[in-house]
């Protein structure tokens, strides 16, 4: 029996073969790799389905709500207005290019929420109050941070 | 498209669910469906902007110069510019009349005196022009037809315009000079068109 600091009499003792590893643990260790990696895409494909789900519901519902509304400030606290802004605590980039896609589609007033959210304002003083300038300004501005 | 055709079945329904007293009240549709402008607008015969009070951030117009503020008392202030001044005397009275001469203006507000809507008499006295948010044009026949609760908690929840805080006029003459008259004459034609294109609402 060999002692802990005896040297092995062979090399192939100790060392597995340059076969094993490159036939096995390697194809294996890709294979993981590419399960786990295609696992984390389609979480991350239904949870951002999922977020998108919720901001459509509530944001009809925010839209139907306050359709009636002029006052900024009632418009923006109403609840579902304050839930998709809870919602981009945990993705922000996810929300801000979906509020772009619906004031795009739906022309559903994000501006505020957009301002907020990105520090940003390509709303120029003179385009104040006219909703088509401004929605063009804010699809313009997503186009140049690759969010549309 | 920011003009959106809705029946009147689903108008009224939906108005009716807004302003409960509407129900009973005499009133019409006078325009489509449009996100472009508002109540605050629609009272200073705009048609394409939105109007509101709100510092720092430009996402609704505002004149240069007028108090950023939601107070009835700011509002009076701002519209002083467009060539309005308070109507004295009860509300219910004589303010609320037509008056030959005179173009008028009504500030809904909270108890606690934030504004939350205007409206607009018609040019010969017909009733009141309304402009409720992003929806319709709706002309109802006195100011209490959509009036509800004036708590600032109802408000806050979006489920009221309050009561009447307010009622300003101008002369004729001073509406001409702003080009207002104009304004209101070229919107209320388009809507004339609109409505005969596309079939009368009625309610």
């Amino acid at each position: 029996m060999l002692e802990y600091c005896d040297p092995p009499a062979g090399i192939s003792e100790w060392r597995e073969s340059r076969e094993s590893w490159d036939s096995h643990s390697f194809d294996e260790l890709d294979a993981k790799r590419a399960l786990a990696s295609a696992l984390n895409g389609a979480s991350a494909k239904a949870k951002s389905i999922g977020i998108e789900e919720r901001f459509n519901d509530l944001a009809a519902v925010w839209a139907h709500e306050t359709a009636h509304l002029s006052s900024p400030a009632q418009i923006m606290m109403h609840p579902s207005y304050q839930a998709i802004l809870g919602m981009a605590s945990t993705d922000k980039t996810q929300i801000v290019r979906l509020m772009i896609s619906d004031l795009k589609e739906n022309r559903r007033p994000w501006f505020w929420a957009l301002s907020y959210l990105t520090n940003a304002n390509p709303v120029k003083q003179s385009e104040a109050g006219k909703m088509d300038k401004m929605i063009k300004s804010w699809v313009e501005w997503g186009k140049q941070h690759g969010l549309t | 498209m920011p003009q959106v055709l809705r029946s009147s079945t689903v108008i009224k329904s939906h108005f009716c669910a807004l302003f409960p007293r509407l129900a009973s009240a005499e009133w019409s549709i006078k325009s489509p469906k449009d996100d472009r402008y508002q109540c605050i607008a629609w009272a200073a015969c705009r048609t394409h902007i939105r109007w509101w009070p709100v510092s720092g951030h430009p996402t609704v117009h505002w004149p240069p110069g007028a108090p950023l503020d939601d107070s009835v008392d700011a509002f009076a202030e701002s519209f002083s510019r467009l060539g309005y001044e308070r109507c004295t005397g009860a509300i219910d009275d004589a303010c609320s009349r037509f008056e030959i001469g005179y173009q008028k203006v009504a500030i809904y507000a909270t108890s606690d005196r934030c504004v939350l809507h205007m409206a607009r008499q018609q040019f010969f006295g017909k009733g009141w022009l309304s402009k409720c948010g992003s929806l319709e044009d709706i002309q109802h026949a006195d100011l209490r037809s959509i009036e509800g609760d004036p708590s600032p908690l109802v408000a806050a929840l979006g489920q009221t315009y309050g009561e009447v805080a307010a009622i300003l006029r101008r002369s004729w003459w001073s509406a001409l000079t702003r080009f207002c008259l104009f304004r209101c004459a070229w919107a209320a034609l388009k809507f004339w068109t609109y409505r005969k294109k596309h079939g009368q609402w009625r309610v």
